[in-house]
């Protein structure tokens, strides 16, 4: 399991997302309020800084050290601020099997395309369906995957579904690969006889739109007693205003829902009095849009 | 203030059909409290104490939205009860209180209630059991709220399910003790709730139980998920499905209906192919009355399972509301 963040809106000094709040992302790479387990197995972030060189490109940041020891990203963030921001800590089984590397870490974003995207959970039984799938991706997106995650496949899947994956979509296109995506691993799912919890949320994000995905496949069918009535875990938040910042002693966006240009999404609120959060429902996406100079918001029922 | 406490408790509507030995076994561990004019009695997020039954005065119950927006939720006057969650389940303050005019009455401490209800006394046992209905009945007008509102997008709606198939499932006491709520229940607890209900799985899709339905048992999900949502017409006049919330295992659904007695306010389908138990109604209202061991353990399930419904009511109406003012911000031009 791991834990993602993302905002799109007016320009933010990373530091105020990634460090500030009280539950910040990297704060929950040991301490996460909803994920009672750690996140070691990396930090990366994709970071549209519109003062920089061409700023429709992201800054792309990937390690495989424990984010909160890393002093190259607390002095970037110090530095950078973004409009838009994908980022991500990593989350593994705390065993030997599990590979620890740069090509596994989140976000993920092949060269020459705008769409960036990083995952919340994991798809039992990948390997054994994995190689299904690679009639489902593009030649170029199979080759362009480097590392061993399902995570990675589900974006290669979903680019392969895009009719232009090199130019940004509109959200109804992205939706539409991403439910065609879902459906693919749905389909391989049953052939194969997998039947357990596995949660795909995902966070997609090109620097203009958003999608936040919360889809778990077999929501609820867990093999772990100890999972068992459990569910915060695989849940998702947004939460939108204007002038993110630190207002009467809180990290937070004002200005009321009625004058906001910003949103922040993420696996789970960045901060402990989470009053001013909303969920995204189950089997849904959140979309964020650009519409004119400010933002619409909308949820999509995912039926698939 | 010259309130006492034999006052408080006899005015509050909540309690009126406790017998007067009950109503002091409640009198013997509330205190009074009093606040301020324009002073929060608590906030929203904070860890609960307890229930305030208020004496006179006037509280408003104010909940926080995104970008800072906050909106009133509604407003206590003597004889009412808030801070009622703090008896029914341990999660956080899910409003702020502030108090409209000076304000006193009786504070009724969570950990000394819960102690009287551990030992099933009458007090205890009456005045949760009536809770229970009160916040029931709140849940309900939110999901009226929703229901007759129309703030869902068409984006929003889903497929109808289709008929049901149940397939019985032999229930065993390991998928009881699967179930964190039932960990600790002994073999004779298991062997009776395996004697009153019974478990069946359900396909992907299908619906088990229709909204206006009358509640005839006690739905509880062991493994999958169970979607609870308003059934709306589509675009093309189609029925179309709302989803309000999704129950994943050690969850209770259509708990409201079986609570309030009035007819089922959602419509309740298989998210995924799911095992549910259902106990029938007799056997689940004889708990209320006099819960066994058994029936507390159930009990205390449904209790956090009533405040959960509540809090995805309000964050289900909150969404929306919160939504349609971003987009109207966005869109000057469109209505509303």
């Amino acid at each position: 399991m791991c834990r993602i963040l993302s905002y799109l809106g007016t320009p933010v000094l990373l530091d105020h997302l990634l460090y500030a709040p009280d539950s910040s992302l990297l704060s929950q790479i040991v301490n996460a309020q909803m994920l009672d387990m750690l996140n070691l197995a990396g930090f990366g972030m994709a970071a549209w800084d519109p003062a920089s060189h061409e700023p429709e490109s992201p800054f792309v940041y990937r390690t495989t050290q424990v984010g909160l020891f890393d002093r190259n990203v607390k002095l970037l963030a110090s530095k950078v601020a973004a409009h838009a921001l994908l980022a991500h800590i990593r989350g593994v089984a705390y065993n030997s099997t599990v590979q620890i590397n740069e090509q596994n870490v989140h976000p993920f974003k092949f060269d020459g395309v705008p769409l960036a995207m990083a995952h919340n959970g994991d798809l039992a039984g990948f390997r054994e369906m994995r190689f299904d799938l690679v009639p489902h991706l593009r030649p170029e997106f199979a080759r362009a995957i480097q590392g061993s995650t399902d995570s990675e496949w589900i974006y290669a899947l979903t680019l392969s579904e895009l009719a232009d994956p090199y130019r940004i979509a509109e959200p109804e296109e992205l939706l539409a690969a991403i439910r065609q995506t879902i459906g693919t691993i749905r389909k391989l799912r049953a052939k194969h006889g997998i039947a357990r919890s596995s949660s795909a949320n995902l966070i997609f994000c090109d620097g203009v739109n958003l999608v936040a995905v919360r889809y778990t496949f077999d929501f609820g069918r867990f093999e772990h007693r100890q999972l068992q009535g459990t569910t915060e875990f695989l849940s998702m938040w947004y939460t939108f205003g204007r002038d993110y910042g630190l207002h009467d002693d809180e990290w937070k966006l004002v200005g009321g829902a009625g004058s906001g240009d910003s949103m922040i999404v993420a696996s789970e609120p960045l901060t402990r009095d989470f009053s001013t959060w909303i969920e995204v429902p189950e089997y849904s996406a959140l979309v964020a849009r650009r519409d004119g100079t400010r933002r619409r918001a909308e949820i999509h029922a995912l039926e698939v | 203030m010259g309130l006492n406490a034999i006052d408080v408790l006899e005015q509050a509507a909540l309690l009126a059909d406790l017998t007067p030995s009950a109503r002091d076994e409640l009198r013997s561990i509330a205190r009074p409290f009093a606040v301020s004019e324009g002073a929060l009695l608590f906030r929203q997020g904070d860890r609960p104490a307890g229930l305030y039954l208020l004496g006179e005065g006037s509280l408003e119950i104010v909940s926080r939205m995104p970008g800072d927006d906050t909106s009133t939720v509604s407003r206590i006057a003597p004889g009412e009860v808030v801070g009622e969650f703090a008896l029914l389940d341990n999660g956080m303050r899910s409003a702020n209180v502030r108090a409209l005019a000076d304000s006193a009455g009786l504070f009724m401490p969570a950990r000394a209630f819960l102690a009287l209800l551990g030992d099933a006394r009458p007090g205890a046992v009456g005045a949760i059991d009536a809770l229970r209905g009160l916040v029931a009945r709140r849940t309900r007008a939110t999901l009226e709220r929703i229901i007759t509102g129309e703030l869902a997008e068409a984006s929003e709606l889903r497929a109808m399910p289709v008929a049901a198939r149940f397939d019985p499932v032999d229930l065993t006491f390991d998928m009881i003790r699967s179930l964190g709520r039932f960990a600790r229940l002994d073999d004779a607890a298991c062997a009776a709730l395996c004697a009153c209900a019974a478990a069946s799985q359900v396909k992907r899709g299908s619906a088990l139980f229709a909204a206006g339905s009358p509640p005839d048992a006690a739905l509880f999900v062991m493994r999958g998920a169970v979607r609870a949502g308003i059934v709306r017409a589509g675009n093309e006049q189609e029925e179309r499905v709302e989803q309000v919330a999704i129950h994943g295992p050690g969850e209770w659904a259509g708990l409201v209906a079986m609570i309030d007695g009035g007819t089922q306010p959602l419509a309740a389908s298989a998210a995924e192919t799911s095992v549910v138990l259902r106990i029938q109604r007799s056997t689940f209202d004889g708990w209320r009355r006099a819960p066994d061991a058994l029936g507390q353990a159930v009990l205390r399930g449904v209790d956090r399972q009533l405040v959960r419904d509540q809090r995805r009511a309000n964050r289900h109406l909150g969404r929306a509301v919160a939504l349609d003012r971003f987009n109207a911000a966005a869109n000057p031009n469109r209505g509303g």
